[in-house]
C-alpha cells in the first residue's frame, strides 16, 4: 500500500516521468526503424504465404499490445477504484485511446491478411470476434468518460466496465485452444520455444518492445499533459478537482 | 497442397499495412506530443 501511494505521487511521477520520457522515445525509435528495416528488408518469406507474413511484424504486436494496454488498464482502474487514487484513473483514461488504435490496427491487418492467406476478410471465429468485443469495450470506457460530467462517477463506472471487460483476456489468448478458429495456435509464447526461426520471431520481438516503448512514451505524455493542465487551472475536463488539490499540496 | 500465393506480389497490401499502422500510431504520438508541449506554455 505505501509502495502504491509513493508510486502515485504526482511530483515524483513528474520527477521519474521526466527522464524517463526521453529515454523511452529513443528506445521506441530505435527498436521501430531497426525493427522495421530488419523485419522488410531481411526477414525471410514464409515457404506458403510468401512475402506477405511481413504483415506479422505489424498485426502481431499490435494485438499483443491491444491485450497488454488492456491489462495496465485493469490493473490501474483496480487501483484507482479500491484506493482512489488519482493518478491510476488518469492511467487508465489516458491509455484507452492508444489500446484502441492497437485493437483497430489488430483487427485491420488482420483481415488484409486473412484475405490474402484465407481468402477472408473476416470470418466469425473465437480470436476475431473476442478481439472485436475489445474493439467495443475500449470504445465504451471511452464514452463513459466523455458523457458522464460528474469526474468521480465517470472514473468508478469506467474503471468497474474495465475491470469486468478484464474477463476478455484470457478468452482472447486461449480462444484459437478452446474453440476451432482460422487462427493457428500460439507460435512464440509456447512452453517448447517459438516455432518460427530466429531470423522472423528477432524482428518481430523488436517490432513488439518498439510498440511497447511507444506506448510508454505515449502514456507518459499524456500523464503530464493532464497534470500540467491541472496544475494551470485548466478548465479542460479532466480529473480537474482532485488532481489539482493533490498536485498542488504536493507542490509538483 | 501447394498455396496460391506463391509467385504472386503482395506490396500493396504490406504498405497498406504498414503504412496505416505509422499514420495511426504517429498521430497519435504527434497529438500527443503537441498537447504536452502547449500544457508546458501553459495553453489549453
Amino acid at each position: 500500500m505505501e509502495f502504491i501511494s509513493k508510486l502515485a505521487n504526482p511530483e515524483r511521477f513528474m520527477r521519474v516521468s521526466q527522464w524517463l520520457l526521453p529515454i523511452f522515445a529513443v528506445l521506441a525509435f530505435i527498436c521501430l526503424i531497426g525493427g522495421g528495416i530488419w523485419a522488410l528488408g531481411f526477414s525471410p518469406a514464409d515457404f506458403r504465404q510468401g512475402d506477405t507474413v511481413k504483415i506479422m511484424y505489424v498485426h502481431v504486436p499490435a494485438a499483443w499490445m491491444s491485450m497488454a494496454t488492456y491489462a495496465i488498464m485493469g490493473v490501474a482502474s483496480f487501483v484507482g477504484f479500491v484506493w482512489r487514487h488519482t493518478l491510476a484513473d488518469i492511467a487508465a483514461r489516458q491509455a484507452a485511446p492508444m489500446g484502441f488504435a492497437f485493437t483497430l490496427l489488430a483487427l485491420m491487418t488482420g483481415s488484409v491478411w486473412g484475405q490474402l492467406t484465407w481468402g477472408v476478410w473476416w470470418d466469425w471465429d473465437a480470436r476475431m470476434t473476442s478481439m472485436l468485443v475489445l474493439l467495443f469495450i475500449y470504445a465504451g470506457y471511452m464514452v463513459i468518460w466523455q458523457v458522464i460530467e460528474n469526474e468521480t462517477q465517470a472514473a468508478r463506472l469506467a474503471a468497474i466496465l474495465c475491470m469486468v471487460g478484464v474477463i476478455n483476456l484470457p478468452i482472447i489468448k486461449f480462444s484459437v485452444d478452446f474453440w476451432e478458429s482460422l487462427h493457428q495456435e500460439a507460435s512464440i509464447i509456447r512452453a517448447d520455444g517459438p516455432s518460427m526461426p530466429a531470423s522472423m520471431y528477432l524482428p518481430l520481438l523488436a517490432m513488439a518492445l518498439g510498440y511497447t516503448f511507444l506506448f510508454s512514451t505515449y502514456l507518459l505524455m499524456r500523464m503530464r499533459t493532464v497534470i500540467l493542465m491541472k496544475r494551470r487551472g485548466s478548465k479542460t475536463k479532466g480529473r480537474a478537482p482532485s488532481i489539482a488539490k493533490t498536485v498542488a499540496g504536493e507542490t509538483v | 497442397m501447394e498455396s496460391t500465393l506463391l509467385g504472386q506480389d503482395f506490396t500493396r497490401e504490406i504498405a497498406i499495412c504498414w503504412g496505416v499502422s505509422a499514420l495511426i500510431l504517429g498521430g497519435l504520438m504527434l497529438h500527443a506530443w503537441q498537447a504536452l508541449r502547449e500544457a508546458k506554455q501553459g495553453r489549453d
